[in-house]
């Protein structure tokens, strides 16, 4: 019974496509997506979609020289919406989606491939300067500020005689003004590093035994709230990031999901309580958190510990026969996201009932 | 019964559900494109952003120079104190006051306010030589003076302006439209931008914004009778061109916003190419304008092709300019070399085929290098090489090519030279055999790589410097495990033949080749030949390289004889 009352997920439209999908974005105030993947030959290649009466209309074909790994539109504002991609080369590239062929930034962000992106600021007023971040398996982690041209704002990499990981997630948090900023970072050893970046320095790290696929904060502008990061052997973390404890650090949850690598997570830009996970099986699980009743307790030291929540699953449905790689909400409609998957498909999804919580 | 009803209303909520989601999806979809298409007509709000993050480093930096101020100003010498002002070097302190200042410079790349005023006196100075020239009706001159005073004090209107009416003149109407653009950027009621800009882009046919810009200097001077007349002009072309356009559909019309955007690419090609240099960009901008009948999508590629033209030029010239101050000493025929001028062409005179494709071989100059230090004095032999180079002397271009060439023809000579005693004979030769060995392709990395080169010539003298290249211990990780066995009994019969004929190691290949993975498969299906070669090379081994016994016959079990 109790099935029918749960949000749907519903696959609307479903396309095939010739290339290797790894990205896809909403341009923010829009019906329109872009993906970003790579042709068969190697080549990289940009798409602008357009959703219209169930289905979609190819609008923009943009061709590159390198496959592009990833994009985001979070460090530019609502009037220019220009895409920043990271390629398989290391280059970071700026592009104006109205004129494509030439991008209007580029910087030779890292050696290798840039595993991940993310932007801040862009479209939120007086929480800093819009900056991105991009994470490579060259290891390091570098902010960037497209004011800036050819390098980098902040670079956080390992000392020369350390072990470089492959970095394989990053994500902007805590951006509630213009000076506070924090960047959290996953590796494929299991670590996740969170940098301040006001204070240039590890705010906290931690190891999850797992390479770490995805981390998201649930939003980027308010004073740090919750932390989600997946990771390999199907295996979810939820920190709580109200409190920090200097023994125990952050309360946290953990949750098995998928039976298979949770590749990502993607919060609701709606609802931050609700967020989906996306699995190596072709499954998405969207789960709801549960705040406790009290957030913090004192613990027998006196000092303050944090309580952590915990999780509903509202639905769990599978879309795919391969991973899905990237899923991003609609920043404009509730319910309504982007998926790509390993099988060179996209998708757009519906997930209805959304507003009852 | 109960909950099998309560289910089937369930089911019916979900369907109702969905179809009034999908309803939803529509409306939504028609509300974003009209919330797309208006943001898109939004002019730009500018929004004060929080500077860039600086390093943390820097900023230590800043707190520790305090600190060291406020120490020199403690060890202040006092001014009865005379004996440590004897002591005191002045020009010590002056150079470190000196100092002081350039780091600061190089920290802060804000200008005080002094500093500023400073540089728009010096500015200003510029200007002011600028104007002569104008007087002078030396329009390029008079863009130099403008483009120094824009370099030192970039905030002015009244330059850019200036350099636009210089460029107008030139008629470098894109260029003269960027300028007035960023002149009216400076100063918004600046009437002369506004006129300029209008007059660049009635050149360029963009009679609409011209008519805007136009409208706007009425505004702000109504008397302007310059610009009325110049508003006169364009609305007759403008009538003109609807005229002409009202016989076709309204179709066009779309295709005209098209155009805008198009044409506005441009701009931004133009303003990219400003950037770069503001020489060139009087060639460049003349290249644009021409062609601008044609399609707009010409233009770019046109232009594009341009750049990429100019860009090898200045390669070219960069090449040759190294050659030309120092012709690399190991040139064995320094005085024979001429250096290649660049040819200027006026963009319009280019050719627009596409650029031929020069196959770049990869060449370890140092080691060239090496060898021909080797090689000088053999000169004589060169000589006589001389006639010889005019007949491979093939394009001008592929200079890089025919060093390479001479570098292996003198490789080949010098060996021939060790090997015979007779100077003219291994020259003859030499030549003859050239040809199918000068390009001797590169150490290869993979399997595949090798068995192409390998295969793409047949003589065994091909083969036998390709082999001869291989550096010790290369064939196994070349094959890895995908050597196959005609390519082994290959490589046994050009060791055989070629090697034992010229006299060189061949040990080291035999060992190599017993370290390629699946070699106990390869021996198990030699043939008789190939055992029979086998045994020559041992026997070689054995006698000519005088290798020790212990290790032949390690080997010699490896290979199974």
């Amino acid at each position: 019974m109790d099935k029918f009352e749960k949000p749907q997920i519903i696959c609307h439209i479903e396309k095939s496509v010739n290339y290797s999908l790894f990205d896809a974005k909403w341009i923010p105030c829009s019906a329109k997506f872009v993906v970003m993947g790579s042709r068969p030959r190697g080549s990289g290649i940009i798409q602008i979609y357009e959703v219209s009466s169930g289905e979609l209309n190819l609008l923009k074909d943009v061709e590159r020289s390198q496959p592009i790994k990833c994009g985001t539109f979070k460090a530019s504002s609502l009037k220019d919406r220009y895409l920043a991609t990271g390629d398989f080369q290391g280059k970071l590239n700026i592009y104006n989606l109205e004129d494509p062929s030439i991008p209007i930034y580029t910087a030779v962000a890292h050696n290798e491939i840039i595993n991940s992106i993310d932007g801040v600021a862009g479209q939120s007023i007086g929480c800093g300067a819009p900056e991105l971040v991009t994470g490579s398996r060259d290891g390091s982690v570098k902010v960037w500020d497209p004011r800036q041209k050819g390098r980098p704002v902040a670079v956080m990499e390992p000392k020369e005689d350390e072990e470089r990981r492959d970095c394989w997630t990053v994500a902007f948090g805590n951006s509630y003004n213009s000076e506070e900023r924090v960047v959290a970072a996953g590796y494929d050893n299991g670590d996740v590093k969170m940098f301040d970046l006001k204070a240039m320095a590890v705010l906290w790290e931690s190891n999850l035994k797992n390479g770490v696929c995805s981390i998201e904060f649930d939003r980027k502008d308010i004073p740090m709230n919750k932390l989600v990061a997946t990771t390999l052997e199907s295996k979810f973390y939820l920190f709580d990031l109200k409190t920090h404890n200097p023994k125990k650090g952050f309360a946290y949850l953990t949750e098995k999901a998928h039976n298979a690598t949770v590749w990502l997570v993607r919060h609701l830009p709606q609802n931050r309580e609700i967020f989906v996970t996306c699995g190596g099986g072709g499954s998405l699980c969207l789960w709801k958190y549960n705040y406790p009743e009290k957030r913090k307790i004192v613990d027998a030291d006196g000092i303050d510990q944090g309580v952590v929540g915990d999780l509903t699953l509202l639905q769990n449905t599978t879309i795919s026969s391969q991973p899905v790689s990237s899923l991003d909400w609609s920043p404009d409609k509730q319910g309504l996201a982007v998926c790509t998957a390993f099988d060179q498909c996209l998708r757009v999804i519906i997930t209805t009932k959304l507003n009852i919580f | 019964m109960d909950k099998s009803v309560l289910m089937q209303k369930q089911v019916r909520d979900n369907a109702e559900d969905l179809q009034k989601e999908f309803l939803d999806m529509k409306n939504w979809e028609e509300q974003m494109k009209h919330k797309d298409e208006q943001l898109q007509k939004e002019a730009s709000g500018q929004i004060v952003l929080p500077p860039i993050r600086r390093k943390h480093k820097s900023k230590t930096k800043g707190c520790v120079m305090k600190k060291d101020e406020s120490n020199t100003e403690m060890k202040r010498i006092k001014s009865y104190d005379y004996s440590a002002w004897d002591k005191f070097d002045a020009d010590k302190a002056c150079k470190e006051v000196d100092k002081e200042e350039q780091s600061d410079e190089s920290e802060d790349e804000r200008m005080s306010k002094e500093e500023l005023k400073r540089a728009h006196e010096e500015a200003t100075k510029h200007k002011n030589k600028g104007n002569i020239f104008v007087q002078q009706q030396n329009w390029s001159k008079a863009i130099g003076c403008y483009s120094n005073a824009i370099k030192l004090f970039p905030y002015d209107a009244v330059f850019y302006a200036n350099r636009a009416l210089c460029q107008l003149k030139l008629d470098n109407f894109y260029a003269a439209e960027s300028d007035s653009s960023a002149a009216i950027q400076l100063d918004d009621s600046y009437v002369k931008a506004y006129h300029r800009r209008a007059t660049a882009r009635m050149n360029i046919k963009q009679y609409k914004e011209a008519k805007r810009d136009l409208e706007k200097a009425l505004k702000l001077e109504p008397s302007n009778k310059e610009a009325k007349l110049l508003l006169n002009q364009i609305e007759n072309k403008l009538k003109c061109s609807e005229a002409s356009t009202l016989k076709k559909d309204d179709a066009q019309q779309s295709t005209i916003e098209k155009e805008g955007t198009k044409i506005t690419i441009e701009k931004k090609i133009a303003d990219k190419m400003w950037n770069n240099s503001a020489k060139v960009q009087s060639t460049e901008t003349k290249n644009i304008i021409k062609p601008k009948h044609m399609k707009e999508n010409k233009v770019i590629t046109n232009v594009k092709d341009s750049i990429e033209n100019r860009k090898d030029d200045m390669a070219n010239t960069n090449i040759k300019k190294k050659r030309d101050s120092r012709i690399p000493d190991w040139l064995p025929e320094k005085d024979e070399v001429t250096v290649i001028e660049p040819i200027e062409k006026p963009p319009h005179l280019r050719s627009k085929e596409p650029l031929t494709k020069i196959p770049i071989q990869e060449l370890e100059f140092g080691i060239e290098q090496y060898k021909y230090t080797n090689l000088v004095q053999k000169k004589d032999c060169v000589e006589k090489e001389e006639p010889n180079k005019d007949s491979v002397q093939i394009e001008e271009f592929n200079k890089k090519k025919f060093i390479q060439m001479e570098s292996r023809k003198e490789e080949l000579v010098k060996k021939d030279l060790v090997l015979e005693p007779h100077k003219e004979n291994s020259c003859i030769k030499v030549s003859d055999s050239l040809k199918d060995i000068s390009f001797i392709s590169p150490v290869p990395k993979t399997a595949v790589q090798f068995l192409m080169n390998w295969r793409k010539n047949n003589s065994l003298e091909f083969k036998y410097e390709y082999l001869k290249q291989l550096p010790e211990n290369s064939l196994p990780k070349i094959f890895q495990d995908s050597m196959e066995s005609d390519i082994f009994s290959q490589i046994i019969e050009i060791l055989s033949i070629e090697f034992i004929k010229r006299k060189d190691q061949i040990f080291r290949y035999l060992k190599d080749l017993s370290q390629v993975k699946r070699f106990r498969a390869l021996i198990m299906f030699i043939t008789n030949s190939d055992k029979k070669n086998l045994r020559t090379l041992f026997e070689y081994c054995k006698t000519v390289e005088n290798v020790s016994q212990d290790e032949i016959s390690i080997l010699k079990d490896k290979y199974e004889i």
